[in-house]
C-alpha cells in the first residue's frame, strides 16, 4: 500500500526510478514477500507440515531482509517521492527488527506446538508486524509512519488474542485494541494538525517550514501535543501506561516478548524521526513535554513494579521505567543523545527479549507460568537458564559489566551533557529503586527447591536464541565500542538534518 | 483563513475544522463514558473520520493533495482496524456476553 | 468534442452487454422452480414471516466486515486510474501486485471457511 500511495502521488515515473526505489525498501519487500509465500503455503500444505515450513519461510524472509538492510548501509537515500528513506538510522532499526523477528521465531516455535496454536497464522502475523515496524523505521513522511504504525498495531491486536481458549488473552486483545485505537486516533489528529500548520507531510519539508513564528503557532503546538500523547501510549510511557501490564499479562508469552521490544523500538524510531528530525526548531517545546513523560514513567514504572507478583507484570512496569530512561536520550538530542537511544534499544532487545524468552520456555501446555514463584530454584532445574536469567535481570537493573549498564551510562551522559541534570539524577535514583525488584527475581532463581522438582527441558532453537542474547548482554557490556559505533553511524543522518 | 467554495457558496475553512474538532471530542468523550466495547469501537471510528474531515479540509485549503492521500490511507486503515476489532469482539462474545468493558477485569495486579 | 465521449459510449455498451449476458445466462441455465410465494407481487420487500425485533446473528457482522474491507480497498483504484497515463506500465504492474495481495487474502478467507454461512 505504501508503494501504491507513493506511486499515485508521483508526477512522472520511469522504470529506472522504480527499480531504484524498490531497492531502497528491499528490507520491507523481503518481509512482505515472505508473508505472501507463507500465507499461500498455509493454504496448500497439509496441516502437519505447516508449522515447520512457515517457520522456515519466516526465518528465510527475515534473513533476506537483514542482508538487504546491511547492503543499504551508507548507500540509502529517499525513495518514492520522499515517502520512504533508507538512511543509516532506518537501516539500524531494520536490522534490529529483523533480528528480533528471527529470535521470536526461534523462541515461539516449540511454544506454539506445545500449546497447540495455529502456527502458520502466527508467523504470518509476526511478519506483518515486522513489516509494520520496518515501514516505521524507513518512513520519511507522516503518512508512511501512520501506515507502519497501524500495520504493526493491528497485527499485534490479533497476536495478543492468539490464545483463543484463554479468556485472559481475549481480554488483553480487546483492551489493546480499544486503547490502541484511541491512541492511533490521537496520533492521526496530531499529524493532521501538523500537516495543516506546515502544509506538508514530508518530514524534511516540515523541518524546513518551521520559522521564528512556529513556536506560537497554536495548530502546530496542539498537533505536537496530540502526537506526543499518542506516541506516549504506544511507547507505554506514563501517564498513558495503564494498558501495558494488562496486555502483557494476558497475551501469550512469545507475543509479550516480541511486542515488549518491538513496539518500544518502533515507537522510539517514530518519536526520534518526527520530533528530532521533523521538528528540530521546536525542540524546547517537545522536550518539555517528553521530560514530563519521562519523569512520570520512571517514577510510576519503578514504584509499581515493586508490588508485582507476576513476572510478566513486573517486566511490563520495568518496561515503562525503561521507556523513561530512553526518553532521556531523546530529550538530550544531538548526535550523542540519539546514538545512546539506538544503543539502548539494541541493548534492550537482547536483555529484555532474553528475559521473556526464558519465561516462554517455562510455559506449560495449559498456559503461561508467570508467577514469580514459578522461577523458584530455576538455577537448579536448568543451570544455563538460571544463570542467564540472572544476567538479564542484572543487565536490566544496570549492573556493570552488562550491556544495560553501558546503555544507561551513555543515555545519562548524553542527558548531563545537554543540561538535563535533574532528569538524570531522578533516573539514577529510580534505577536504584529498580534494583530491589530485579533482585527479588534473582533471589527466587537461586532459592533451593526440593530435589523432586523436574529438570527443565530446553528446546534447541529457543536455547540457541537465549544463549545468544545472554552472550551479547555480557559481551556488548564489556566491549560496547562495536555497537556504539553502529549506533553513532545510525544517528548521524538524523542529527545532520538538525536534531535537537 | 481562506474560503472554501462549494458551488456558489463561500464558506470559511475554519467551520469544517471546528466541526471536525467537535466530532473528535464527541468520539473521545464517548470512549471515556460508554462501556459497551462495540460502542467504543464506533467512537474510535468517529474520531478517525473526524480526522479525515480535517485532512481533506486542509488539503483543499492548502491546494495540496497530500491531505487527500492521507485521508484515503486512513480510511482503509480504519476499515482494517474495525474488521480486526469486530473479529476480536465476536470471538469474545462467543464465549461470554460482554456488555460492559468493566467486566473485562481478569487482568489485575 | 463529442468524440471525447466515445470511450464512455463503449463503456456503456460493454456494461449493457455484460449485464444482459449474465441475466440471460442465469435465465437459461439457472433452475426455475416457481412457487406461490415467489410469484407474489414484489412490493416494498417480501411479506415478513417473523417480527423484526430480534437480535441478529453475529455472523452478519463478519460477512459485512469482510465485504467492507474489500470494498474500501477499491478506493485506491481511483487515484491510480486518474494517474495511470503518467504511471504507464509501472502503474499497471503495481496494481497487479496490489490485486495479487488482495487475492491471496481472499483465498485465505475462502479456504479457512470465512465465507461459509454455517
Amino acid at each position: 500500500m505504501v508503494l501504491i500511495a507513493a506511486a499515485t502521488y508521483s508526477v512522472s515515473y520511469s522504470a529506472d526510478q522504480a527499480w531504484s526505489d524498490l531497492q531502497q525498501v528491499s528490507p520491507i519487500a523481503a518481509v512482505v514477500v515472505a508473508l505472501l509465500v507463507a500465507m499461500v503455503l498455509d493454504l496448500v500444505l497439509p496441516r502437519r507440515a505447516q508449522g515447520p515450513v512457515s517457520a522456515a519461510i519466516t526465518v528465510i524472509g527475515l534473513l533476506a531482509s537483514l542482508v538487504a538492510a546491511l547492503l543499504l548501509i551508507d548507500r540509502g537515500h529517499t525513495a518514492y517521492y520522499q515517502f520512504a528513506v533508507a538512511d543509516n538510522f532506518a537501516v539500524f532499526f531494520d536490522v534490529l527488527f529483523a533480528v528480533l523477528g528471527i529470535l521470536a521465531v526461534a523462541v515461539s516455535h516449540a511454544y506454539l506446538a506445545r500449546r497447540n496454536f495455529l502456527q502458520a497464522e502466527f508467523y504470518v502475523l509476526l511478519l506483518a508486524a515486522t513489516a509494520g515496524q520496518m515501514v516505521i523505521a524507513q518512513a520519511n513522511s507522516l503518512v508512511s509512519i501512520f501506515l507502519g504504525l497501524e500495520l504493526l498495531s493491528i497485527a499485534l491486536y490479533v497476536m495478543s488474542g492468539f490464545a483463543r481458549q484463554d479468556f485472559r488473552s481475549q481480554e488483553a486483545a480487546v483492551k489493546y485494541l480499544l486503547m490502541g485505537g484511541f491512541a492511533s486516533a490521537f496520533v492521526l489528529y496530531g499529524m493532521a494538525l501538523v500537516y495543516g500548520a506546515t502544509g506538508t507531510t514530508l518530514i524534511p519539508a516540515i523541518a524546513k517550514s518551521l520559522g521564528p513564528g512556529s513556536s506560537t503557532n497554536a495548530l502546530l503546538l496542539l498537533g505536537i501535543l496530540l502526537m506526543g500523547v499518542g506516541f506516549a501510549f504506544k511507547v507505554s510511557a506514563a501517564p498513558f501506561q495503564m494498558w501495558t501490564p494488562d496486555v502483557y499479562e494476558g497475551a501469550p508469552m512469545p507475543v509479550t516478548a516480541f511486542m515488549s521490544v518491538g513496539t518500544k523500538a518502533a515507537a522510539f524510531a517514530m518519536i526520534v524521526r518526527v520530533f528530532a528530525t521533523g521538528l528540530p526548531g521546536l525542540s524546547g517545546e517537545w522536550a518539555a513535554l517528553l521530560a514530563f513523560v519521562a519523569a512520570a514513567s520512571m517514577i510510576v514504572g519503578n514504584l509499581a513494579a515493586i508490588a508485582q507478583s507476576s513476572v510478566k507484570r513486573l517486566l511490563a512496569y520495568s518496561g515503562i521505567a525503561q521507556a523513561g530512561y530512553v526518553l532521556v536520550g531523546v530529550i538530550a538530542g544531538g548526535a550523542d543523545g540519539q546514538a545512546s537511544v539506538l544503543f539502548y534499544l539494541a541493548a534492550y532487545l537482547v536483555m529484555n527479549f532474553g528475559a521473556f524468552a526464558i519465561m516462554v520456555v517455562l510455559a506449560g501446555p495449559d498456559g503461561d507460568r508467570d508467577r514469580i514463584g514459578d522461577l523458584d530454584g530455576l538455577v537448579y532445574r536448568n543451570p544455563v537458564l538460571g544463570v542467564l536469567m540472572t544476567v538479564f535481570m542484572l543487565s536490566l537493573a544496570g549492573f556493570p559489566p552488562s550491556v544495560g549498564f553501558m546503555g544507561k551510562f551513555f543515555l545519562f551522559a548524553a542527558g548531563v551533557h545537554h543540561g538535563f541534570t535533574w532528569l538524570v539524577v531522578l533516573a539514577v535514583l529510580m534505577s536504584v529503586v529498580s534494583v530491589y525488584y530485579y533482585f527479588r527475581v534473582v533471589i527466587h532463581i537461586w532459592t533451593p527447591v526440593e530435589a523432586a522438582e523436574r529438570r527443565l527441558r530446553l528446546p534447541a532453537a529457543a536455547g540457541l536464541a537465549i544463549v545468544a542474547a545472554g552472550v551479547l548482554s555480557v559481551a556488548l557490556g564489556i566491549v560496547p565500542a562495536a555497537l556504539f559505533g553502529l549506533a553513532q553511524a545510525g544517528a548521524v543522518p538524523v542529527a545532520g538534518l538538525g536534531g535537537g | 483563513m481562506s474560503d472554501i467554495t462549494i458551488g456558489n457558496e463561500h464558506l470559511d475553512a475554519s467551520w469544517f475544522l471546528i466541526l471536525a474538532a467537535l466530532l473528535f471530542i464527541i468520539g473521545a468523550i464517548g470512549i471515556l463514558v460508554r462501556r459497551n466495547p462495540l460502542v467504543i469501537l464506533v467512537c474510535i471510528e468517529l474520531m478517525l473520520n473526524a480526522v479525515n474531515l480535517t485532512l481533506v479540509t486542509f488539503s483543499r485549503q492548502l491546494q495540496n493533495s497530500e491531505g487527500q492521500l492521507f485521508a484515503l490511507m486512513s480510511i482503509t486503515v480504519a476499515a482494517a482496524e474495525a474488521v480486526v476489532g469486530l473479529g476480536i469482539l465476536v470471538d469474545i462474545f462467543k464465549d461470554r456476553e460482554v456488555e460492559d468493558v468493566d467486566e473485562l477485569s481478569e487482568l489485575r495486579g | 468534442m463529442i468524440s471525447d465521449y466515445v470511450p464512455l459510449l463503449i463503456f456503456l455498451v460493454i456494461s449493457f452487454l455484460v449485464v444482459g449476458a449474465l441475466v440471460t445466462a442465469s435465465f437459461l441455465i439457472g433452475p426455475s422452480k416457481p412457487n406461490q410465494r415467489k410469484l407474489q407481487v414484489y412490493e416494498s420487500g417480501i411479506v415478513p414471516t417473523t417480527p423484526a425485533r430480534h437480535r441478529l446473528s453475529v455472523r452478519f457482522y463478519l460477512t459485512a466486515m469482510l465485504f467492507i474491507i474489500f470494498d474500501v480497498e477499491a478506493v485506491f483504484f481511483y487515484p491510480w486510474a486518474v494517474l495511470l497515463h503518467v504511471l504507464r506500465w509501472y502503474g499497471i504492474a503495481e496494481m497487479f501486485v496490489f490485486m495479487l495481495v488482495l487475492l491471496v487474502a481472499l483465498a485465505h478467507i475462502w479456504r479457512k471457511g470465512g465465507l461459509e454461512w454455517e
